[in-house]
């Protein structure tokens, strides 16, 4: 089954790192961004489901 | 991520793509969501009083489920056309006097442009339009609509500095303009 694919983006490893695993575990495929330029780029190169800004 | 950081990225996001984006903001401040709104945002989860991953799931599967295809009606995919207004509701994409909007429609703003020119002339209350566009949210304010509104004709102006089809009924809500 096709996975949806969520992106987040904060400046904050630790909360990107908790946030993937409660996302993971609802079934969803994680992306992470750690500023906003790299996720700029990568969000318009493979774009995911939905984006999470936080 | 930093405020500031967070509002540029949406702002620039949205000239790219009218991706699902959900607004983390750190204050209960009502400013916060109504600059997020100005900037695209679709939804606001406060992280603020305890932020609950519960409540972000939730409101993930809301967004996605307006977009996703398979829980849209057949005859909702089709071209919608009216008068100057068309519709493309599998790309998300709208035209105006046959010009693409160079911003794109958020999903949000696409849905209440839709369910307005659906019945063009008819009122629609800020509590009907709020169904549409957040479904199952319980906690949006009727105002989130003003905003959204505000900022649909903002994008039309864009290509039709003279756009008036969205008329602010006061005190009830909003209709697609007839004329």
């Amino acid at each position: 089954m096709h996975k949806q694919t969520i992106a987040l983006i904060d400046d904050d490893r630790n909360i990107l790192t908790s946030l993937s695993i409660a996302l993971e575990k609802e079934g969803y495929k994680v992306q992470t961004y750690i500023d906003g330029e790299s996720a700029l780029i990568g969000l318009t190169r493979t774009p995911p489901d939905l984006a999470v800004l936080i | 991520m930093p405020k500031m950081d967070g509002e540029e990225l949406l702002k620039k996001l949205r000239k790219k793509t009218s991706l699902p984006v959900i607004f983390l903001t750190s204050k209960d401040d009502e400013i916060d969501e109504l600059l997020g709104l100005k900037l695209g945002a679709d939804d606001f989860v406060k992280k603020s009083g305890g932020f609950s991953i519960k409540v972000l799931v939730e409101r993930i599967r809301v967004q996605l489920r307006k977009k996703d295809p398979n829980t849209t009606l057949e005859e909702n995919k089709s071209l919608i056309t009216h008068g100057r207004l068309k519709l493309d509701p599998s790309q998300l994409e709208c035209e105006w006097n046959n010009k693409q909007l160079p911003d794109k429609l958020t999903t949000t703003e696409f849905l209440i442009v839709k369910e307005l020119a659906k019945r063009p002339g008819i009122i629609k209350e800020r509590a009907q339009l709020m169904d549409i566009a957040y479904r199952e949210d319980t906690d949006i304010e009727d105002r989130t609509i003003d905003s959204h509104v505000k900022r649909i004709r903002k994008k039309f102006k864009k290509v039709d500095p003279d756009f008036s089809a969205i008329e602010t009924r006061y005190g009830s809500g909003y209709r697609w303009n007839v004329s």
